[in-house]
């Protein structure tokens, strides 16, 4: 029983080692620490917001198009509202909650679901049509073209018209239009690696090709599509901003960036700075996120040279 | 033997944008006193040897320590070497001969080969020397022979007599070579290099030839 | 022309290199690759530098040419080219001094040719742009470059692309590249490692040649000493960055000096010595990494001689006659006939089995054959009109294996014995034919096969960097066979790992490593280990050794060995290395293109009477035995397409002894050729009848005098 703690605390001690390595090697690129300070900034922005906002988000309790001033800081919009409350509630939806009609609300935003739900589909489809090859890459690949090929936004819109509006239907909107390129990326890694000897002594062994997927080929190729769904996250939170300017993206009562850019439009002749605002917060959030993609990915591939 | 089986192959050659005293260094060096001068694409441009070191003294007669270094520093190969119209040339395919006879009639001691504008080698009086050592077999133990015979019409038919008698008797030849004896004209001179046999075992051969005699012969290990 | 007279004053050197010290910058410092090393090449002179990998003999040639990138420079001593220092010129005046008179042929042809250009265009390119010369004059002299490397068909050449060219055709096309400049010094970095050993034969041959004609003083870089002392004069040995022993081929051979030199001939297996009568001493440890290289003198740790003032003290390259240098304080007390070897290193494994069993054979193979479809790219292909073609890439191929004992396949590389063992395995699906393994039939494909079978025959591979999953540790990835098959209880799973590691002579800490944390030696033995942990009966090792540095080589050899003896495991054994079948393998097949040529005791293939390609693959062996004399045989043109492989007999084509047939050897081209025995076991697949084999003097003589 001893040994067994010890080894215990000994994979654990490795783990750590392993953390401790990947965090290095974030903190080795200056790129990289300036996106993930962007990135972190929103966050906490948004952590915060949840318990407290300098005003209630939704409430038109002061004057209309107000410039900034000391009671509102960034001014307010063609309702009266805090524009700044309204900003730090939207980060919510975008990255720390999901509302689920009858279920409640899970913790994730809706960038971060779908991009979670378009590198599952990716990597299960990428890494089949790389490993098997053949007749299952060529069915592959021929849908996600096709579905490449259709303009990203009349997606959306296909999508959310037939399913409605709903937090559930945006993560589902992206993932959709995320997963081909997820499942290129997987593919043409899986490619490279499947001729690896190692995979030759697991298919020797007569492992299972899901197992051969998942658990030879995946970890070998995690860190280019974590990359990936990072840059990912961002293009997520572009796409949200964009739904809500059309008016279709997330559903009230939250704020919503891309609404707010979409309202705030409308009154631009009296209030211009309530456009650059939330369209500040979202070309920061997701250049941020860009920033710290590319630092990591110039970092991993440093690392293995 | 032409020049090509005796020449030095990648000679050490030069830019003409060195300057005198990095030219000097190559040469001191490498131990020889020619360097030709190339282009890019190893065409001659020029030679620059020894001598060209050599300042005149009228030259620097009026100048003093300083000026002369910077002067000379300031050289470059190109403002002195011999300019390539005036540079005597070989090619591989020059007789060793005919490079000797260069060499000597301009009383100069070295020809930078040239083989389609390409310098290829350099062959020096020291290549010749080294040939002339080979072509009289130096380099092989056996009986050195002179033998002298009349000037006349037939031009050593007792040189070649010899010869067959040579191979009649199944020796062989490691070198040979035929001159007009100094101050002598009626008389010519061949040398001949035998390997593997004994002076008189050639002496009895040589006295078989009429009109041949032997004016020198010894043995070489 | 040869100079006889030898001059009393030697000639300047070509390339002469004084105390040279090479550093690369790194982050957090800098790390010196090469310290103090010199040397001088003279004028038609070839120089061996020999070391593994990692001890700065690239790095070397690189500082000579000034490739050494940006982080890298000469820190010390002085790199002299024809008299003229080449060390911190800048690159124009470099230009000026060097010239086009230093060329450098690299280890992979691919890399200096342009797959875009055609070759002509390429070799153009060099005089026309360079030295502005004529196009026409440029073509003429290509061609005769091409025509003095023995390019057949040298018009026709300059018109193709790199990649329609074969391997050794590519690396002539290299070398005759740099010989356009007329070069005086050529660097040649691992010219023929890539190579198949029957046309590295004939460029080692060529490059001797061209040596001697153009009178190119040659700087030789390789790992493989037989192929230094065919072309070379002198050798450098280097290790961690130094040069430690300096001195005539025949002097490193005979009497080597140095403890290092020592070690690397000891570790090689000689040609014809075999694992029953010889033992093979691997050097124990590693080289060290330029940044912590020991104390006192670099090679102690891994001497047998080391003495204390070996570890406080550098030793200086000294000169102890002969002209041989030697960077050791006992260089003239070690005698290396009687040396021992320590207890550290493994002995030879006791009680091989040298007599044949009587026993069944362990696996079977009979008229194996596995074509591959060809998929053209044209629309025809693709619309199925045009007929189907297939690479025949094993061709009838049978072969029978005798439990406990090992069975080596060599050929050279498209000889389809990779293919070979791919369908014993089950990785290929055999086209025809039956595979048995203990009488049970496999001959179906591996998701067909029971677990029961997978677990009975596992695989090597050649590859260190890509046997191993990096994502996992090594324990684990030895405990997933073990886990799957359920070889041993899941809670004595770690203990066995532990034990099978142990066997592979590596500790305990080795289970938490991952592979990158692994020298190429270990991350084989982890292989080995992975392969051996379900214990299965047969092992199938695709050149499990031909990557690695001759003193790891020898390693992996005694540890395969021990292992069998150990396991009782049967084995098959691919290699290129015939030096290397030879000592591993009791019995051996040859195969050319698909076919196998001969199979016999390994004894009886490397005696006559011998198939002509055997014989032919044999003169090309690079040896280093200074005392004997190698038959010559090069073979003609290039391994044929298995696409289409030649009528009759596949060797037909470039069989050099075809004449010795009556009509010039007609039968071969229009016939198979029969399986004649010769007695023993020995079987070899010819025409040629059985007396005219017999009568082929051997490829190696005892020299005379």
């Amino acid at each position: 029983m001893e040994s067994q703690q010890n080894i215990k605390k000994k994979n654990y001690s490795l783990r750590l080692e392993r953390i401790s390595q990947s965090l290095r090697l974030i903190f080795s690129s200056k790129i990289a620490i300036i996106g993930l300070s962007m990135f972190v900034f929103w966050v906490v922005l948004g952590i915060v917001s949840i318990f407290w906002t300098p005003y209630e988000p939704n409430a038109t309790q002061f004057a209309q198009n107000l410039t900034p001033n000391a009671t509102n800081w960034l001014g307010t919009d063609h309702l009266g509202r805090d524009i700044l409350s309204r900003l730090m509630t939207g980060t919510q939806v975008i990255l720390l909650k999901t509302r689920l009609p009858g279920i409640g609300v899970i913790p994730g935003g809706v960038a971060l679901w779908g991009v979670f739900g378009s590198l599952l589909l990716g990597t299960v489809l990428g890494l089949n049509a790389g490993y098997r090859g053949g007749w299952t890459d060529q069915v592959i690949m021929q849908f996600l073209d096709a579905l490449i090929a259709f303009p990203v936004i009349v997606l959306y819109l296909v999508v959310i018209s037939a399913l409605g509006r709903g937090d559930l239907v945006v993560i589902l909107a992206i993932t959709v239009t995320g997963a081909p390129g997820v499942a290129r990326l997987a593919r043409s890694l899986a490619l490279d690696i499947r001729t690896r000897d190692y995979i030759r002594a697991a298919e020797t062994r007569g492992e299972s090709p899901w197992y051969i997927m998942f658990k030879e080929i995946l970890p070998n190729v995690s860190s280019p599509l974590l990359v990936d769904g990072m840059l990912r996250v961002g293009y997520a939170i572009f796409a949200i901003g964009t739904l809500g300017f059309l008016g279709i993206g997330l559903p009230p009562p939250d704020p919503d960036w891309g609404n707010m850019v979409n309202e705030a439009r409308r009154n631009i002749f009296s209030n211009q700075l309530a456009v650059i605002w939330p369209a500040l917060s979202i070309s920061t959030l997701v250049i941020g996120l860009n920033l710290f993609a590319d630092g990591l990915n110039e970092e991993i591939n440093r690392f293995q040279k | 033997m032409l020049v090509r089986d005796c020449m030095t192959r990648h000679p050490v050659m030069i830019d003409p944008r060195l300057s005198l005293p990095e030219a000097r260094k190559v040469m001191v060096e490498n131990e020889i006193g020619h360097l030709p001068v190339v282009d890019e694409g190893n065409r001659l441009l020029g030679l620059i040897t020894r001598s060209h070191f050599a300042l005149s003294l009228d030259n620097i007669d009026s100048l003093d320590v300083w000026e002369i270094s910077s002067k000379l520093t300031d050289l470059r190969v190109k403002s002195v070497m011999i300019k390539k119209r005036q540079v005597i040339i070989a090619t591989p395919q020059t007789t060793v001969e005919e490079a000797a006879k260069m060499l000597s009639s301009h009383k100069i001691s070295c020809l930078p080969v040239v083989d389609s504008e390409k310098v290829t080698g350099i062959i020096t009086t020291i290549d010749l020397l080294r040939s002339y050592q080979e072509m009289l077999g130096l380099p092989t133990p056996g009986i050195r022979v002179t033998v002298r015979m009349p000037a006349h019409e037939k031009n050593f038919s007792e040189l070649a007599e010899l010869v067959s008698a040579i191979g009649e008797k199944d020796w062989g030849v490691m070198g040979i070579g035929t001159y007009a004896v100094p101050h002598q004209p009626q008389y010519y001179e061949a040398v001949v290099k035998i390997p593997g046999v004994s002076i008189t075992e050639v002496e009895q051969l040589v006295a078989t030839i009429s009109d041949l005699t032997i004016t020198d012969i010894r043995s070489i290990s | 022309m040869t100079n006889p007279t030898k001059t009393l004053r030697k000639n300047p050197p070509v390339l002469k290199l004084e105390n040279v010290s090479v550093a690369y910058k790194v982050r957090g410092g800098e790390v010196e690759a090469v310290q103090d090393v010199s040397f001088e090449i003279g004028r038609g002179e070839a120089i061996g530098i020999v070391g593994e990998s990692g001890c700065g003999k690239s790095t070397l040639a690189w500082a000579v040419v000034n490739f050494l990138g940006r982080n890298g420079y000469v820190k010390r001593g002085s790199i002299h080219f024809q008299g003229q220092n080449l060390v911190n010129q800048g690159r124009e005046s470099l230009q000026r001094l060097r010239g086009d008179k230093i060329a450098m042929v690299y280890q992979d042809p691919m890399k200096a040719l342009n797959p875009s250009m055609k070759i002509g265009e390429q070799m153009k390119e060099v005089l026309t742009v360079h030295q502005k010369m004529e196009e026409a004059e440029a073509i003429e002299r290509c061609v005769k470059m091409l025509q003095r490397v023995y390019m057949p068909d040298p018009m026709n050449v300059l018109k193709r692309y790199s990649h329609q060219l074969s391997g050794g055709q590519q690396q002539r096309v290299v070398i005759a590249m740099s010989l356009l400049n007329n070069p005086a010094l050529l660097i040649m970095d691992e010219p023929t490692t890539a190579l198949d050993v029957t046309v590295e034969a004939t460029v080692l041959d060529l490059i001797d040649e061209l040596r001697r004609e153009l009178d190119t003083a040659i700087m030789y870089i390789s790992h493989n000493l037989g192929v230094v002392s065919r072309v070379c004069s002198r050798v450098a040995v280097m290790y961690a960055g130094k040069l430690v022993e300096w001195a005539e081929v025949e002097n490193i051979f005979r009497s080597p000096k140095h403890p290092y030199t020592q070690g690397l001939i000891r570790a090689i297996p000689k040609l014809g010595e075999d694992k029953l009568g010889s033992q093979l001493y691997p050097i124990p440890g590693r080289v060290p990494a330029p940044n912590r290289r020991p104390d006192g003198c670099v090679f102690h740790p891994r001497c047998d001689y080391v003495q204390g003032i070996c570890r406080d003290k550098k030793p200086a390259l000294r000169d102890v006659g002969d002209g041989i240098m030697v960077r050791c304080h006992f260089a003239e007390l070690i005698d290396p006939s009687e040396w021992e070897p320590p207890d550290a290193v493994e002995i030879k494994p006791e009680g091989l089995k040298s007599e044949i069993g009587n026993d069944a054979a362990l696996l079977n193979a009979v008229n194996l054959k596995t074509y591959y479809q060809v998929q053209g790219s044209s629309l025809k292909d693709l619309l199925g009109l045009n007929p189907k073609r297939y690479v025949r890439a094993v061709e009838d191929a049978s072969l029978e294996v005798v439990p406990g004992r090992t069975l080596g396949i060599v050929g050279e590389s498209g000889c389809g014995k990779s293919t070979l063992i791919k369908t014993i395995i089950g990785l290929e699906q055999s086209t025809a034919g039956s595979i048995k393994f203990k009488g049970l039939d496999i001959s179906s494909s591996l998701a067909d096969r029971s677990e029961a079978v997978m677990k009975e025959i596992q695989m090597v591979f050649q590859n260190p960097d890509s046997t191993m999953n990096p994502a996992y540790t090594v324990g684990q990835q030895i405990a997933r066979p073990m886990i799957k098959f359920g070889v041993v209880p899941k809670n004595e799973v770690r203990q066995a790992v532990i034990n099978l590691l142990g066997n592979m002579r590596m500790g305990e800490n080795y289970y938490d490593r991952l592979p990158n944390q692994l020298s190429g030696g270990e991350k084989q033995r982890v292989g080995i280990a992975r392969a051996l942990a379900t214990y299965p009966d047969l092992v199938l090792c695709d050149e499990p050794v031909s990557a690695l540095d001759v003193s790891v080589q020898a390693a992996i050899l005694n540890l395969l060995l021990k292992v069998q003896r150990k396991y009782g495991t049967t084995m098959l054994f691919i290699a290129h290395d015939l030096s290397v079948v030879r000592y591993f393998c009791d019995e051996i097949i040859v195969m050319y293109l698909g076919q196998m040529m001969e199979k016999g005791q390994a004894e009886q293939i490397y005696a006559p009477p011998y198939h002509p390609y055997t014989e032919a693959l044999l003169s090309a062996v690079p040896v280093i035995d200074p005392g004997s004399h190698q038959k010559r045989i090069r073979l003609e043109g290039n391994v044929p397409s298995a696409i289409n492989p030649p009528s009759g007999c596949r060797f037909h084509t470039r069989c050099p002894r075809r004449k010795l047939l009556p009509n010039g050897g007609k039968i071969c081209e229009e016939q198979l050729p029969p399986w004649q025995d010769m007695g023993d076991g020995h079987q070899i697949f010819c025409h040629l009848p059985e007396e005219t084999l017999c009568a082929f003097e051997p490829v190696f003589t005892v020299k005379e005098g």
